[in-house]
This record gives C-alpha cells, structure tokens and sequence, in this order.
C-alpha cells in the first residue's frame, strides 16, 4: 500500500451526503420541486442520495439514470417493504457511513423517515447524522428551508 | 450459504420467477431464476422484445445487478439477480440487526423487486 493511500485512509472523511426522502412524485430528480431544492446544493463536496422503499439508499446519479426505481407503494406494501428498505439503508450506513463527516437527512413528516429511524436504531453512525425537519405547513421551497439545507450540508 | 428464497416469486400479472440455482464468485452471489409464463401471449412477446437487452447487465444500484438470458436450448427465459458480496453480508447483518431474523435470507419481495423493474425497464410489464 503506497503511502499517500495510506494518508488517503487515515483522513478524516469530508464528504457530506445529503438523503432526500423519495415520497412523492415531485422528489425525484428532474421534478421541478426536487431541482428547485436540492439542485443548488449539489457541489463537489455533497453527494444527493434518495431514501426510496424497498431499496434503501439509491444515489442520485441512479436514480436520475434509472427512473423505474421510482416506484409507489401502498399502506400494507410500506409496511412490509419498508422492512427491506431499513435494512438497505442500514447497509449503506454501514459500508459508506464513515466516508462521511455529517449525514443530512430530510425530515418531511412521511414515511421515508420512519424508514430510517428504524435503519440508524444502535448504528454507530448515529452520532454522524443531522436530521433537517420540515415542519407541516412550511414549503419546501421557502428561503428559511434552504437556509437551514445549506447550513446543514455546508 | 442460502441468499434467495426457495418459494416462488409472483411478478405481477405477468409470470413466476422459479429459483432453480445459487452460486459465487469472488465478487458476488447470485440466483439464477427461470421465468415461468402465466401468459404464453405476452410471454413471447416478452421474449422477443428483449432480445437486444439479453446478456446485458442491469445494475441500478450500486452493489446490486440483473440480467437476463436464454437457456442453451433457448426454452427457457433465466433470470440472473446478483448481489455484490460485501453488500450481501451487510444486508444480512442488516436484517439481523432490525428485525432478529436468521442472518443469511434476503426477502421475496426484494428480490421480486429487482426482477420486476427489469420487467419494466424492457417495457413489458
């Protein structure tokens, strides 16, 4: 192993990932809500990445590539599928949460974030994730969201 | 090691995926499925329209791929579903952590999942 992967290793991770809850047909990237939001935080320091049931944590660059995976789900199948979904999310945390210094999660009240308070239960990584709530009533195209997005992924 | 499940697979209205084998490589486990028609119409026509995409990986997220291919005497429709298996044995500490299940099964409906996308992504289901 060369010394500068070495280095490489041993820095401390400085990358942010950013999950956006795929709960509606509007969060998706190319929708007009999803760009408006998450668009401008997009840089080379954040990665985007959608929290969509069953499969966990899908990165932006596939879900853009792969708009099949956007599926929608009833009551009774989010019940059964959001059992495989944690458990997708709780993979991905364990094999690439310590890439990242800070996990931004999008709170918007659905099920996407029952989904992951199951997955991040007893995680390590827990203590690497800030939870962004979007409270019932707020747009989340209003400045006072995009100004606590930025201070989040900043 | 069991990854897939033995029972059938319904992939909506349109046929059975059948697990008929595992296996492993240095990088992945993977099922083999044979997809069985429920409905010989759309089943060839199935069959046909993905002639092009036969053999050609599908891989829409990290970790995870599907691929279809013909049986050698061309009967038969398969289904490859291949999990990478560092995300394998994470899936399974996984679903051990949350939910106390045995540590080696991957659900029905995952699997069942990525077969159906595949379905949809050659524009047949």
């Amino acid at each position: 192993m060369g010394a500068a992967s070495l280095v490489g290793q041993l820095a401390p991770p400085s990358r942010v990932a950013l999950i956006v809850p795929a709960e509606t047909a509007d969060m998706w990237p190319g929708r007009e809500l999803y760009e408006r939001v998450f668009a401008p935080l997009r840089s080379s320091g954040t990665d985007l990445m959608l929290l969509a049931a069953p499969m966990g944590i899908v990165p932006e660059s596939s879900a853009s590539r792969h708009p099949e995976l956007r599926v929608y789900l009833s009551e009774p199948e989010l019940r059964v599928m959001g059992v495989d979904a944690a458990a997708g999310v709780r993979a991905w945390l364990e094999l690439t949460g310590r890439d990242y210094k800070r996990i931004v999660v999008v709170d918007t009240g659905g099920h996407g974030i029952s989904i992951w308070n199951r997955a991040i239960v007893g995680s390590s990584h827990a203590r690497r994730v800030r939870l962004v709530k979007v409270y019932r009533g707020v747009s989340l195209t209003s400045g006072h969201v995009r100004r606590v997005l930025e201070r989040a992924v900043s | 090691m069991k990854v897939f499940p033995e029972e059938p697979i319904v992939i909506d209205s349109f046929a059975v995926a059948r697990l008929v084998s595992v296996s492993k490589n240095g990088r992945s486990v993977y099922g083999t499925f044979s997809v069985e028609p429920v409905n010989i119409v759309k089943f060839r026509s199935c069959v046909e329209s993905m002639r092009g995409v036969l053999g050609a990986k599908y891989v829409p997220v990290p970790w995870v791929w599907t691929r279809f291919r013909l049986s050698d005497d061309e009967d038969d429709l398969l289904l490859q579903v291949g999990i990478g298996k560092v995300y394998c044995k994470a899936l399974a500490d996984a679903r051990r952590s949350l939910e106390r299940r045995p540590s080696s099964v991957v659900s029905s409906e995952q699997v069942g999942y990525l077969a159906e996308s595949m379905m949809r992504w050659v524009g047949v289901a």
